[in-house]
């Protein structure tokens, strides 16, 4: 028995505008799905197209080709009238919670905003209560529905556009590079916070960020992406134990490792990975590991 | 040697943050010591005090920021006591500094030949003409077509690019000390690693020192000899990296270093978060800036703990730091793991 996922994402492309007329493959043929309740974790430099697709899959921004489904209907092919019920089961945690919270809102209103739109909660008081209640799964006191986001630190900002994400009890949250702003010792605890969150709420995650140990340690299965195409996806345990690709070996062979007795007799030739487009084919080289080919395309 | 004075010698230095009427330290007293030749990380998070430390060094801190107290001791003599004049002529010829985002530092309407040329005229010429030098030092921090670049202009490259020029422009002048504030922390993680391989490589041809400023402890562990780790605007524990890393001895940065997680180490099911925020500015309790944090936390720590030795040349600002220095040996101890099977 196969558990049906929650996103299926089908040969997506999104291409913009480029001076040179043909247009620039942001995102470029990527097959991707989640499972419920399962953590799939999303690498690649800036500028591999990691965010784009992020965007890409909740119809932030419209693929340019393919197809995703949530829960096997087939969104791209909706009208933005037709998708907007559908919204509340995907929802987005954004890098700079700064820019992301509107300063002249209080908290409570921003955590309040989803639930109002969806018409999801009826009544002031019982407004006020969710809103606590959320307040409460972030750590936060109840006395922060009263204040503004500026009167925050980096960390808690962060916990509140958390709660907006998760006030209607999404299916599915982009968490895109959410902690890689933060110090790592408040970062710890947003990130002990997303994996409480989500053992309760059961929600599955794409978590996007360009932070390897990071990534280990909350993803469950991990796709690495590079120009604009994903070149490996494995289990976390697989892709740390046998990584395939030559971009993914040099991914690991540049992160520093805290010890300096390793790091002072470490080899690594982190310069010798030539920067390609690499075959969007896939081939799985065990069970549920897929590489991409090394070899250029024929046509390049 | 070793009983040899520091190139640069850090004593007692604060620099504060004008607010209306009211100034703020934001360094309460750092003492550091740069030996000749080393790489000495100083670490910490967003407002701790080290890019302020760095800064404070080089002379170039920004509106409403000044040096209230301390020398800064280069040759024996305190430079901050210079005229700007002279400080000028001995920055980039003794002390160079990279910042994190080149585009700060770079005339955005310069050529890059200018701009290097004007370094390279910083240190009476060791032969050769300035563009032939020019190219080579381009050539020396890795970019290709070393002699078309240099008609170009900063926004023309890439943002490892820059920071490559941005280095090659800090060593032209040959200078004995580098101060590179975060300067691969706007960067990819595999051009972090070619950029800084190579700063080493170069200030170790020169027998420069370095003070690299970062908040990577995986950075600190591949580059640094000795680490200072800054905490809401002090030193808090100062070690040679071995030592650091094989046993924390002050609560922060034990905490910091459970806090991360690590590529060799077993995945960790939780990570051991440092609870609370670092206080503010305005409000730093009494006694031990971390206390409010800490889990040793005692009343004694109400008091300001000085530097207390727990090794050779390894301190920390905590009274209870031989109970936390002896903690580690047994949850530190290093496991095979998956990033070095990657070899």
């Amino acid at each position: 028995m196969t558990v049906q996922p929650v996103l299926v994402a089908e040969n997506i492309c999104k291409m913009f505008p480029s001076s040179g007329g043909r247009g620039i493959h942001a995102v470029d043929q990527v097959n991707l799905h989640i499972n419920p309740g399962e953590t799939l974790g999303l690498v690649g430099e800036s500028g591999s197209g990691k965010s784009t697709l992020g965007r890409a899959l909740l119809q932030l921004d419209r693929p340019t080709s393919g197809r995703v489904l949530l829960n096997g209907t087939d969104i791209t092919a909706m009208s933005d009238r037709a998708l907007r019920p559908l919204r509340r089961h995907m929802q987005m945690v954004f890098q700079d919670p700064q820019s992301s919270l509107d300063p002249r809102m209080t908290v409570a209103s921003i955590i309040a905003e989803p639930l109002v739109i969806a018409g999801a909660v009826k009544g002031r008081a019982a407004l006020r209560r969710r809103v606590e209640e959320l307040l409460d799964l972030v750590r936060l006191p109840t006395s922060a529905a009263k204040r503004y986001p500026q009167e925050f630190s980096g960390g808690q900002k962060q916990r509140i556009g958390i709660a907006r994400a998760i006030a209607l009890n999404p299916q599915l949250i982009v968490a895109d590079e959410a902690v890689s702003s933060l110090d790592v010792s408040v970062q710890a605890q947003i990130i002990n916070l997303l994996t409480d969150l989500q053992a309760e709420l059961g929600f599955a995650c794409l978590f996007i960020a360009h932070d390897l140990a990071v990534v280990r340690h909350v993803a469950d299965r991990i796709a690495v992406m590079f120009l604009g195409r994903i070149v490996e996806l494995a289990s976390s345990e697989a892709l740390f134990a046998e990584p395939s690709h030559p971009y993914t070996r040099t991914l690991l062979d540049a992160a520093p490792i805290p010890d300096p007795e390793f790091e002072a007799t470490r080899q690594r030739n982190v310069g010798a990975f030539v920067r390609r487009r690499y075959p969007a084919e896939l081939t799985e080289i065990a069970p549920g590991h897929f590489v991409a080919s090394d070899v250029p395309e024929p046509s390049e | 040697m070793a009983t040899d004075a520091p190139l640069l010698r850090v004593e007692g230095l604060r620099t504060a943050l004008r607010v209306d009427d009211a100034e703020y330290d934001i360094v309460t007293g750092v003492d550091l010591d740069l030996d000749e030749g080393e790489t000495l990380a100083l670490v910490g998070e967003s407002g701790s005090g080290k890019s302020v430390t760095a800064l404070s060094i080089a002379r170039l801190l920004g509106r409403n920021i000044r040096t209230t107290g301390g020398r800064v001791l280069l040759d024996g003599q305190n430079i901050l006591a210079l005229s700007e004049r002279q400080m000028r002529a001995l920055r980039g010829r003794d002390i160079a500094v990279v910042f994190q985002e080149p585009m700060t530092s770079l005339n955005p309407v310069l050529r890059i030949g200018t701009q290097l040329a004007e370094s390279i005229r910083r240190r009476p010429s060791t032969g050769g003409d300035i563009r032939t030098r020019a190219t080579a030092l381009l050539e020396s921090v890795g970019i290709s077509q070393p002699d078309q670049r240099l008609d170009m202009y900063p926004h023309q490259l890439s943002g490892g690019m820059r920071q490559r020029v941005m280095i090659a422009i800090a060593l032209a002048a040959r200078p004995r000390i580098l101060i590179a504030d975060e300067p691969t922390t706007a960067l990819d993680v595999t051009t972090q690693a070619q950029i800084l391989d190579l700063m080493k490589a170069r200030t170790d041809e020169l027998g420069a020192s370095t003070l690299l400023i970062t908040h990577d402890m995986g950075v600190v562990a591949r580059y640094a000899q000795r680490v200072n780790v800054m905490y809401s605007g002090g030193i808090v524990e100062r070690a040679d990296v071995r030592s650091l890393f094989a046993r924390p001895s002050h609560p922060y940065t034990r905490g910091l270093l459970q806090s991360m997680p690590r590529l060799d180490r077993p995945r960790a099911e939780r990570l051991p978060a440092i609870e609370g925020l670092p206080p503010q500015l305005t409000a730093r309790p009494e006694g031990c800036p971390f206390r409010t944090r800490c889990a040793f936390q005692v009343e004694k720590c109400r008091e300001r703990p000085p530097m207390l030795q727990i090794g050779p040349g390894h301190e920390a600002a905590c009274w209870r730091t031989r109970e936390v220095a002896a903690l580690s040996g047994s949850d530190t101890a290093p496991v095979p793991v998956a990033a070095r099977a990657v070899q």
